[in-house]
């Protein structure tokens, strides 16, 4: 596995103890699993999570026999949802990788695979049973994290600030976490807060961009009851959007292709439905924001010019 | 097992509310009840809660309103559940389905998980608390039979907030499974199955997606349709 000189050797890492992690974990492998979501719907967040990946020398190895990760599949099958999601797993098993995930849904999916195979002899067995066939073997080795959460553990918000290249500060955002990013919390090992989450507000003051809090900080998007039932979906999407009207913010920062698929693509869609007046409220993923502030070109690097709605006139001032 | 999507199973019509359609089943209710109950239970409209500001203070509120409101008719818990029809063992069925879903009899109805359900807030009708209690008293068909089982927004609010560690999530993906086992499933969900099982993923490739991912020198997706199948075959589905 690669990874820092001085960790490799064992020698504890200036760097790294300022940011108490110990070892700098600065040029270490990860596994990418992509979903099916973001290459196909959201193609810029991957743009922007590369990019920041190669800035920061987080190197990340494509696995082209992953596939789905089986969140949507547990509601009609427990089990089978669980197989796909081991599936994945034991591929990146396969390569001795731990995995980091784009989507905060199937971070959570295969995390919760991860802790039920360690903890449940019985579904393991059935697991590997089935796998076989497949020729792969899982035993919930590695972990599975979400990439903002590789970047708050491995790299750190200390580390990130000394890495800026724009100024951005001035601009006033709202973060959302999204739900999987937080629960179950055993399943995360305490990581942040689901209740008073931190993380990506301590990310994003890296940026040099403000963070507010608000009402509905903690609402759920709605986003996997939008194949059932748009009405449900769009009502929770849209209490949020009509929480953030009037908090004057340049845009909202977050960090699932779900939920940018619920406040971005479809922000246009709830105004009308709903009978509200437009929002036009960019929607950034955090890469995004990040690769804006290491310096990265706002469209060939981020993509943002693929954002709905359009999040270019924000960055007027840069030209 | 293959799964059928709703409809296909012959009975699949049922938009009502669960506990409504137990009643009319029972012969118990009368157009007036119905009437009433449609009253006491009509959706908050979305509006009114959007625009007020403090969203948490007038939620409660009407929620007062709503259960305080006088009714002119006979109200709805003189129109008692009949246990005797019903299927008793269900609770142990879903509890026995997956270890998870064990705790499902620590609940103390305390209703936390309604308060805080995200999907109870828009949707007043969808209740967290009360689907518990009609899988407690083994209300299977009602449950099977109502849409509501499948507008969980899975954000897991219920059991982070749950002081008894019952984890409604899992719970209500048991009943879930079990109420597609009975060809109830919703057609989305069907419909990702089959995707699934042509490229891997829950999306077809589409030509402009696949051109946009070449504008943006983006590496091409592997078709996982045929190992997808494969999985998807061993696990029964």
């Amino acid at each position: 596995m690669g990874g820092c000189i001085l960790a490799a050797r064992g020698i504890e890492c200036p760097a790294g103890a300022a940011q108490g992690v110990g070892f700098c974990r600065m040029g270490k492998k990860y596994a990418l699993f992509l979903g099916c979501t973001t290459p196909i719907k959201v193609p810029q967040y991957e743009l922007a999570a590369r990019w920041i990946a190669r800035r920061l020398g987080l190197e990340l190895v494509d696995l082209d026999d992953m596939a789905c990760c089986g969140s949507n599949q547990i509601n009609l099958d427990l089990k089978a949802g669980l197989l796909m999601a081991a599936m994945n797993l034991a591929v990146a098993e396969n390569h001795g990788l731990e995995m980091v995930a784009l989507c905060n849904g199937c971070t959570g999916a295969l995390a919760e695979a991860r802790e039920q195979i360690i903890n449940n002899e019985g579904l393991k067995d059935w697991i590997n049973r089935k796998l076989s066939p497949l020729g792969l073997i899982c035993q919930g080795k590695y972990p599975v994290r979400h990439l903002s959460r590789v970047l708050y553990e491995d790299i750190g918000p200390g580390r990130l600030k000394k890495m800026l290249r724009r100024d951005l500060s001035g601009f006033k955002t709202a973060p959302h976490y999204g739900c999987h990013y937080l629960k179950p919390k055993a399943v995360y090992g305490g990581f942040d807060e689901p209740e008073n989450p931190k993380t990506l507000h301590q990310l994003i003051a890296a940026t040099g961009v403000s963070a507010i809090d608000y009402e509905t900080l903690l609402l759920c998007c709605g986003g996997k009851t939008l194949p059932n039932s748009q009405e449900v979906a769009f009502s929770l999407a849209g209490l949020k959007l009509e929480n953030l009207r009037d908090k004057r913010v340049d845009f909202i920062t977050l960090q699932c292709n779900t939920c940018y698929i619920m406040y971005g693509l479809n922000q246009n869609n709830i105004a009308q439905k709903l009978g509200l007046p437009p929002y036009d409220l960019p929607v950034l993923l955090y890469p995004q924001l990040l690769g804006l502030a290491l310096g990265a070109d706002p469209v060939a690097d981020l993509g943002l010019h693929l954002n709905t709605p359009s999040p270019l006139r924000l960055l007027e001032r840069f030209y | 097992m293959a799964l059928l999507a709703k409809g296909a199973a012959g009975k699949g019509e049922s938009r009502s509310f669960p506990c409504l359609t137990a009643l009319l089943a029972k012969g118990a209710a009368d157009t007036q009840s119905i009437k009433n109950y449609s009253k006491r239970y009509n959706y908050i409209k979305l509006k009114d809660i959007i625009k007020d500001k403090k969203y948490n203070q007038r939620n409660i509120k009407e929620k007062i309103i709503m259960l305080s409101e006088p009714s002119s008719g006979e109200p709805l818990s003189d129109l008692p559940i009949k246990v005797s029809g019903l299927d008793r063992n269900f609770r142990f069925k879903v509890a026995a389905s997956y270890p998870l879903a064990q705790e499902l009899n620590a609940c103390l109805t305390c209703g936390t998980c309604s308060a805080g359900c995200p999907v109870h807030r828009v949707f007043p009708e969808y209740d967290p608390m009360k689907m518990l209690r009609m899988i407690h008293l083994g209300m299977q068909e009602e449950l099977f039979h109502s849409d509501y089982i499948w507008y969980c927004a899975t954000c897991r609010t219920c059991e982070q907030r749950c002081p008894q560690g019952v984890k409604f999530f899992d719970i209500l993906n048991v009943v879930k499974n079990l109420a597609a086992q009975a060809g109830y499933a919703p057609s989305a969900w069907i419909s990702q199955l089959e995707q699934l099982r042509q490229t891997g993923a829950v999306f077809p490739t589409e030509d402009t997606w696949v051109a946009r991912r070449r504008e943006l020198s983006l590496r091409p997706l592997k078709n996982n349709g045929e190992r997808m199948s494969r999985l998807l075959s061993e696990a029964g589905l």
